[in-house]
């Protein structure tokens, strides 16, 4: 099955400055909710915009569904950069209008309310009084109008609070739930990508640094041990079988990967040893990105 | 296409300042040259207050208003960023700005047609409470403000581009403004009839003049148009 998206050394400059997107290669395989990490000026709203039409590649190629790009725009919905709505008129008078231009029932307005929650005398009132949290549901609701196969989401936290940030996580998982659909969620936090990502691709000044599975790329489950006796815990480990990291910082928990807690327990306990801290930890997306962008520079 | 484009145009139009202008607009000439009227003795001459409507419409309300208007409906897609999701939705974009440029051209034939209803409501209150001079109008009052409609054309379409060539809604207010005061500078020169803003005021001129302000109004109009599609449709957001 070909995938949802896929660009082949795709490249844009704006003038003599230095190429904004650089021979850029993604895949993004469908039902993914692919996270599209950069910072500021990365090049990930550049990205989007040559996914979605609105700027022209000086080289490379787009594909969507095995199709290119032209040929297949009916299939996107899009949410980039702000929530772009018609301040003047009601959160429902925005649907209709996004409605009639795809030529669309009007209970498909209805329809799209309900996945964002976003009631109906909500809908009644006129965008320009929206909280920011409203502002994104409401145009994530008029992107999902058709009911797209690919969803390009462009920073659709940002500036949200702590509540409008859950419910928007909230949101975001629940999507390819509802039907077969794949998620481009371009985002600087990195803590929240992290929470609905099936797979990552991380931007660095044009180019894609590297791009995988999120659960390939934070790699095995570490458990961390702490002993009164590091030592002898460590030797006890290591002739079990297990791996265990020695090159640890001072006074760090030593880290023992490929194994399960239960299981170094159980062992350390038998031998006699004191346990005084057991947990599991993962490598987190952050100090995937500080390694990745550390090793680029 | 064109006509899905075309009602959301003008459903986007519902409680916006540009509908607002367009019924204000052509009230406030005509309050304007009623209360002039108003304050002189003698009879009134139904024919020359048309004439005075219709001067003061195309002379200064009429090129103010299209500087306005265009702005207005310009930033309706400006101001919130909307282009961004407009343009990529399947469909010609061609017909996206030639829905714009019809809904413009639509709102001023609207106010035209708004200018005749209250020039006539105007005359037959006046008639109520002042002496009627029977003398016959000048000219065909409805013809004359259609075509200082058809003239309006090019100065229309000029106004429109810029206003959504630019996001800021400075460059097309500066366009609009010098254009209306180089046009009264211009009024009594020989060449000022080929100026785009007197264009209008050519109607109630010598018919020479209307018929080459009228030609060059809607024909320029049309070409601008086209080329306003051309260069919108190309550009990149």
């Amino acid at each position: 099955m070909s995938a949802a998206l896929e660009t082949s050394a795709l490249t844009k400059r704006f003038g003599k400055a230095p190429a904004a997107v650089d021979n850029l290669s993604i895949t993004v395989p469908r039902r993914a909710i692919y996270g599209f990490l950069g910072a500021n000026g990365a090049g990930k709203t550049t990205t989007l915009k040559l996914v979605l039409g609105l700027l022209r590649p000086d080289a490379g190629s787009i594909r969507l569904f095995g199709k290119p790009r032209a040929e297949a725009s009916a299939r996107i919905g899009s949410l980039i950069e702000t929530p772009s709505l018609y301040d003047h008129l009601t959160g429902r008078e925005n649907l209709d209008i996004a409605r009639r231009l795809l030529g669309l029932p009007p209970r498909e307005i209805d329809r799209v309310l309900e996945i964002v929650d976003l009631d109906r005398s909500a809908a009644r009132r006129r965008a320009g009084g929206y909280s920011l949290g409203m502002r994104q549901r409401l145009a994530i609701a008029r992107a999902l109008l058709g009911s797209p196969q690919l969803l390009i989401l462009d920073e659709p936290a940002n500036g949200l609070d702590p509540d409008g940030i859950r419910d928007m996580r909230t949101l975001l998982r629940r999507l390819p739930e509802i039907g077969d659909m794949t998620l481009i969620v371009s985002s600087h936090l990195l803590s929240e990508v992290e929470l609905v990502a099936t797979h990552v691709g991380l931007l660095h000044r044009g180019r894609l640094l590297v791009e995988a599975p999120l659960d390939q790329l934070r790699g095995d489950e570490a458990v961390e041990v702490a002993t009164a006796d590091p030592a002898q815990s460590a030797r006890i480990l290591i002739d079990a079988g297990f791996s265990v990291v020695t090159n640890r910082p001072a006074n760090a928990p030593m880290l023992v990967t490929g194994a399960q807690p239960a299981a170094i327990a159980s062992l350390l306990v038998a031998r006699g040893q004191s346990l005084s801290h057991l947990s599991t930890r993962r490598q987190s997306l952050e100090t995937i990105y500080h390694d990745q962008i550390g090793r680029a520079a | 296409m064109l006509i899905r484009y075309l009602v959301t145009e003008i459903l986007k139009l519902r409680r916006s300042l540009a509908l607002i202008l367009c019924l204000a607009a052509p009230t406030c000439v005509v309050i304007l040259t009623t209360l002039m009227r108003l304050d002189k003795d003698g009879p009134v001459s139904l024919g020359m207050f048309g004439m005075t409507s219709a001067a003061f419409w195309a002379f200064a309300m009429l090129p103010l208003t299209l500087t306005a208007l265009s702005v207005l409906l310009a930033q309706i897609e400006h101001g919130p960023r909307t282009w961004n999701y407009l343009l990529t939705l399947p469909g010609a974009r061609p017909q996206l700005f030639l829905a714009k440029a019809l809904v413009m051209l639509g709102l001023v034939i609207g106010m035209t047609l708004l200018l005749f209803v209250e020039i006539r409501i105007a005359s037959a209150m006046m008639a109520l409470v002042k002496p009627i001079d029977p003398a016959p109008a000048p000219f065909d009052l409805p013809t004359t403000l259609g075509k200082m409609a058809i003239a309006s054309l090019l100065v229309a379409m000029l106004q429109l581009w810029v206003a959504l060539r630019f996001r800021s809604f400075v460059p097309p207010l500066v366009f609009g403004i010098a254009g209306t005061f180089v046009a009264i500078a211009a009024t009594s020169a020989k060449q000022g009839i080929y100026f785009p803003w007197l264009l209008a005021v050519n109607m109630l001129s010598q018919p020479e003049r209307q018929d080459f302000a009228l030609w060059m109004g809607g024909v320029g109009g049309l070409a601008v148009m086209l080329a306003m599609l051309v260069h919108l449709s190309r550009r990149e957001a």
